[in-house]
């Protein structure tokens, strides 16, 4: 795995899916990737932006929930379900077939 | 911009351009002009790993982009104070420096991204666990796994556990002292984020580790059939 690991870093690096944080991964990222010119609306100017810029469009959370965690992980351990994720599963059962 | 400042701070070391940066407060001129200097030198490396951050997090909103590239600036610029390359680094190496500490912010930025979905005002603090030096890793002997191949492997994952495997490689850290650890703070907001326990966390990172490994030999297995 080790071997492995170290594989999958140096291409997470060349493929901008890892930012580069050793000096190695930098020279690897350099020479596979091209910098990008900013883009002139990105220019910025710290005399007229001081203050830190609010994210405006993140409001998004993944839709998903512990709920298909906690499931793996109870038949894994070969556990019960807990009666609150059993009440969160009818729950999404019937929301997902409102007709039924 | 005077013509005769614009000469003089071309020539002007990242070292001392961090030094007037810090002396803000004395003479918010210099300060201004040496960051000015600072932003035209690594402009252009900093939006590429913003972007290539909100691309592998598939984010494509340029207003927040636009917002993380400044921050990431700014967050340089207030604590330049705090920012010292060690004098034993070769000349020809400080830019790599000044690049890790680039990414290093941007990393952080990543966090702070993380914890603004749940509360668009509030701020990651930078500790000196999360600030810590990454140590060198040789890499260069290592075969690349395919740029296709990797990508269908990775989106064989699903979001959530690519993004929770991405956010390990990013926040993990091989320290010869720890073993592998990840700053307490990293992982306090990787389990807000992902509504989801620390143990959780490992675990599917470990499944997706192994499922992307999986898929890889399998694949390079057939290719060598063929």
């Amino acid at each position: 795995m080790e071997k492995f690991n170290k594989r999958l870093t140096k291409s997470l690096v060349e493929t901008g899916n890892l930012i580069p944080s050793t000096t190695e991964e930098i020279k690897i990222y350099l020479t596979s990737n091209k910098l990008e010119d900013v883009p002139s609306t990105f220019e910025l100017n710290i005399n007229s932006k001081s203050e830190r810029a609010v994210y405006k469009n993140n409001s998004y959370l993944e839709s998903y929930s512990s709920t298909e965690e906690n499931l793996a992980q109870a038949a894994r351990e070969g556990k019960e379900i807990p009666d609150e994720i059993k009440t969160k599963m009818d729950n999404d059962r019937k929301n997902s077939n409102p007709e039924k | 911009m005077d013509k005769l400042n614009e000469v003089t701070f071309k020539d002007v070391s990242d070292e001392d351009l961090f030094f007037y940066m810090a002396c803000r407060e004395e003479d918010s001129s210099t300060a201004n002009l040496a960051f000015n200097e600072f932003y035209t030198r690594y402009k252009n490396y900093t939006f590429s790993v913003c972007r290539d951050f909100f691309i592998s997090r598939n984010r494509f909103d340029e207003e927040d982009l636009k917002s993380f590239f400044h921050n990431v600036f700014l967050k340089i610029y207030y604590k330049s104070g705090e920012i010292s390359i060690d004098s034993s680094v070769p000349i020809e190496e400080r830019k790599y420096v000044i690049l890790k500490i680039i990414s290093r912010y941007v990393n952080y930025e990543g966090l702070t991204y993380m914890k603004s979905s749940r509360d668009p005002s509030s701020e990651i603090n930078y500790t000196d666990e999360l600030l810590n030096d990454i140590p060198e890793e040789s890499l260069i002997e290592y075969e690349s796994i395919e740029k296709k191949m990797l990508n269908k492997a990775l989106d064989s994952l699903g979001d959530r556990n690519k993004f929770i495997l991405l956010d390990f490689y990013r926040y993990e850290t091989v320290n010869s002292e720890k073993g592998s650890w990840t700053p307490s703070d990293a992982l306090d907001e990787m389990c807000e984020y992902y509504n989801t326990t620390k143990q959780a966390l490992r675990k599917t990172k470990e499944r997706a580790l192994k499922k992307l490994k999986d898929y890889v030999d399998h694949t390079e297995k057939l290719k060598i059939v063929k």
